[in-house]
């Protein structure tokens, strides 16, 4: 029987995730060269600082890596050399390159026992320009590209012209330029809405860059209230979309933890079938016995840890900036970490009635900041699952797996996704 | 007449040598079967994933020793018989360790970023010391004979480059108590760790230093004693008599078994153990610690305990000793894996890579051959001492 208590994190966790953070990402800037219809920072949605082409500085990026460089320093990580992502996020980072440069030289100049790797989302409309640096500095590229030209089309620039020509013939050059370092460093992703599908965007970028795009749909959390129709009319759904093309079985074989119901079936497998261990610590024990959190939230910096342009401190870039946990400011990083917890612990007490009573309780996947009306007093998580919507989210998981019953050696064998 | 037969998630099908063992690792039943070429087909069929568990039998056209194996698989509730229509999934045991160490082998950064110390559980020192005892050391806890002694500052120094939540057991083997000068500043440090702790004595160095153990007593230590059945052992015991002392009785045959047996009655129950030490005594052993098919099948693994003596060596996994000589083992019956000056992640990832205990598993010969290859215990010190790689009174034959 699985035994929930209510636990909680505490300020010295905090301490102790930021020692072994695994992945900064640095908005180096707001501003961007496109202006893409469905953009999270765009039109159709709120609940993010007003964009003003504002540009992070280099003292406020160098405050907090002196910050973090001390605690590195003053504390034992678990891990031999420790490895920190560095990513550059924007609006289209490659506009703040100068920032880049700098800090990927100040990074490489800390005498510090840890190993760093960069890493971009870019649109790709600056590549030629800075190609050069980034294969020098091993950058792991994700390109956004929503397939042929009809695809990117919501993908324009501020005179509303499709950057596709632009971006097509950039992704090009780097594939003919450095041919190995796209193989190794280059990755895309595509977001579905209703002019592409899953079929054409996928088959798209596999024939002409030899590489299986990661397909999102657009986001469906923050849309601003006058917009839900505009939204609804934009948006495609990665399921019917894959189920409605020709070749569909082959396309689900290619896209394998790509497709929505397989990347579904493995969360069960992973969580429900007894047969899937994080590691080797957790053979030796009985795991219906642990404490848990009953959350799907990440731990604040268990991942990583997002600055924004503003200087704000926040656990990921996905979530609202009024969540922002602490600051950098005048040269000072702000950063209480019982603050941090106390803050966590709260959501964590506001749903706690709730996810007593949920059957999906101990493998949450849902993020409370992303739950309507988390700050309000009775918050309801929209993943909630009475006894009824686990059944059925079982059999969901399970008919799949009727269906492609070749699908479970695969997935046990090949997936390995935390 | 077709039917569908479906084995339940939690039951292994095991097949070796025209025998099968089909265990249901939920309730521990089982079925023991001779492998016809009709019964090796249906359990090849079955073991093979794509087919969930599931195969559509002709019961009335089975050959009369299939149809008795497909009725035991029911009525031992290893699996169901149902119309062929009705749709039933079942997940045949298939483990998938995320972070699995062939991949982490694969990818040096990935091997320097891990976070390996997680799998550090236990560490254990030898102080060493002048001591004529044998080396059972091999086998349990015992103390070391040596000129050279592990000196407290060496080891504190060692577990300053251990901040891991997951080490939760340090363990001294102390071998001449009365001479380690640095044991009050050890222990001292070690309480400020917040580990479960435990000191080993030998029973020959209790009465003389009746004191020092006092002390650590007070300290919150564990003190366990090592003892032998000797003339000594009963005059020791009754002079710890009312002390919150653990022991160790080490038994060789039967007559010192019976008189640790008889010793242990005057003990709280949980505060002994009895450990069999393999001195040129193998029929003691084939007598006492051998175990049979029995054994082993009355034992009911479930199926994680299972999966574990596939994937790692559940007596040795994240154990680490240190001998006096600071050379540093994962198992003190292998090689070293280097000394307490090293990096504790470097010792961990070479044992990772050489694999000299953490993941001894028995595939070998002769258990890779057996039925009850993954039911049985995973391998143990007394099949190093021994030289016999299964302990058991199994035949394959």
């Amino acid at each position: 029987m699985n035994i929930m208590k209510k636990i909680k994190i505490t300020g010295n966790n905090i301490e102790d995730l930021l020692i072994n953070l695994g992945q900064i990402t640095l908005e180096v800037t707001d501003a961007c060269n496109l202006k893409c219809k469905y953009c999270a920072y765009g039109d159709l949605y709120s609940g993010y600082d007003v964009r003003e082409n504002k540009y992070l500085s280099f003292e406020t990026v160098k405050t907090l890596i002196d910050y973090l460089s001390e605690l590195w320093k003053s504390k034992i990580s678990t891990s031999q050399i420790p490895k920190t992502h560095i990513g550059f996020y924007g609006g289209e980072p490659l506009m703040n390159i100068k920032l880049i440069k700098k800090t990927v030289e100040y990074i490489e100049n800390l005498n510090i026992r840890r190993n760093f790797a960069f890493i971009m989302t870019t649109n790709a409309m600056l590549l030629d320009r800075y190609m050069n640096f980034l294969v020098e500095k091993k950058f792991n590229l994700l390109i956004s590209l929503d397939g042929d030209s009809e695809g990117q089309s919501y993908r324009v620039n501020h005179s509303g012209r499709n950057s596709f020509d632009i971006v097509y013939r950039n992704v090009k050059l780097l594939q003919a330029k450095y041919p190995q370092y796209f193989e190794e460093h280059v990755e895309f992703n595509s977001v579905l809405h209703n002019r592409n599908s899953v079929e054409r965007t996928f088959t798209f970028i596999k024939n002409e860059f030899a590489k299986k795009p990661t397909i999102a749909e657009l986001n469906s959390f923050g849309i601003r209230e006058d917009k839900i129709d505009e939204f609804y009319a934009t948006y495609n759904n990665k399921a019917k979309s894959l189920y409605s093309s020709d070749n569909c079985d082959k396309l689900s074989d290619e896209m394998f933890v790509g497709v929505p119901q397989t990347k579904e079936l493995f969360s069960f497998l992973k969580y429900y079938s007894g047969n899937v261990f994080v590691n080797y610590n957790y053979l030796l024990f009985d795991k219906s016995k642990l404490k848990y959190i009953t959350t799907g939230t990440c731990s604040p910096f268990s991942r990583k840890l997002f600055l924004t342009v503003n200087g704000k401190i926040i656990q990921c870039e996905r979530i609202h900036h009024s969540f922002a946990l602490g600051n950098v400011e005048n040269g000072k990083v702000n950063l209480d970490f019982e603050y941090v917890a106390t803050r966590f612990n709260a959501y964590l007490d506001k749903l706690y009635k709730q996810c007593l009573t949920c059957f999906r309780k101990q493998y949450c996947n849902q993020c409370f900041y992303s739950i309507p009306g988390i700050d309000g007093e009775k918050p309801t998580c929209n993943s909630f699952m009475n006894k009824e919507d686990f059944e059925e989210y079982k059999m969901r998981c399970l008919n799949h797996l009727n269906k492609y019953p070749k699908l479970y050696k695969k997935l046990m064998t090949e997936a390995f996704t935390e | 007449m077709n039917k569908k037969l479906t084995i339940n998630s939690d039951t292994f099908i095991w097949t070796k040598n025209k025998k099968g063992l089909i265990y249901n690792s939920q309730n521990g039943n089982y079925l023991l079967f001779q492998l016809t070429d009709e019964i090796e087909k249906i359990c090849n069929h079955l073991n093979d994933y794509d087919n969930l568990y599931n195969i559509i039998v002709d019961i009335n056209n089975l050959k009369s020793k299939t149809k008795e194996f497909v009725q035991n698989i029911t009525n031992k509730k290893l699996g169901i018989l149902n119309e062929i229509d009705k749709d039933i999934i079942s997940l045949p045991p298939l483990l998938n360790v995320l972070n699995d160490i062939e991949r982490l082998k694969k990818d040096k950064t990935r091997s320097e970023s891990e976070n390996i110390l997680k799998y550090l559980s236990i560490l254990t020192f030898y102080t060493g010391g002048k001591c004529k005892y044998s080396d059972y050391y091999k086998q349990t806890f015992y103390p070391y004979c040596s000129d050279i002694i592990l000196a407290a500052e060496k080891i504190i120094d060692f577990l300053g480059t251990i901040e891991s939540p997951y080490l939760n057991s340090i363990n001294i083997v102390i071998s001449d108590i009365a001479n380690y000068s640095d044991l009050f500043s050890l222990t001292d440090y070690l309480k400020t760790l917040h580990r479960n702790i435990t000191v080993y004595i030998h029973y020959s160095d209790v009465l003389s230093n009746i004191n020092i153990l006092d002390k650590l007593t007070i300290d919150n230590l564990i003190i366990k004693i090592i003892c032998e059945a000797d003339k000594n052992i009963k005059n020791i015991l009754s002079h710890c008599k009312g002390k919150p002392y653990r022991y160790n009785f080490l038994v060789k045959n039967e007559k010192e078994y019976n008189i640790c047996e008889q010793l242990a009655e005057t003990l709280q129950s949980g505060y002994y153990t009895i450990v069999p030490i393999f001195d040129n005594n193998l029929s003691f052993f084939e007598n006492n610690v051998f175990i049979s098919e029995d054994d082993v099948l009355d034992t009911k693994l479930n199926k994680r305990e299972i999966f574990a003596h596939q994937a790692i060596n559940t007596n040795f996994f994240g154990l680490l000793s240190v001998l006096p000589d600071s050379k540093v083992y994962s198992n003190v019956n292998c090689e070293a894996l280097g000394t307490i000056n090293d990096s504790v992640y470097n010792l961990i990832l070479k044992e990772f890579h050489n694999n000299y205990s953490w993941q001894l598993l028995r595939n070998q010969k002769p258990c890779c051959d057996c039925l009850f290859q993954w039911l049985c215990p995973s391998l143990s010190n007394y099949e190093f001492v021994t030289g016999k790689m299964n302990l058991c009174n199994y035949n394959n034959d």
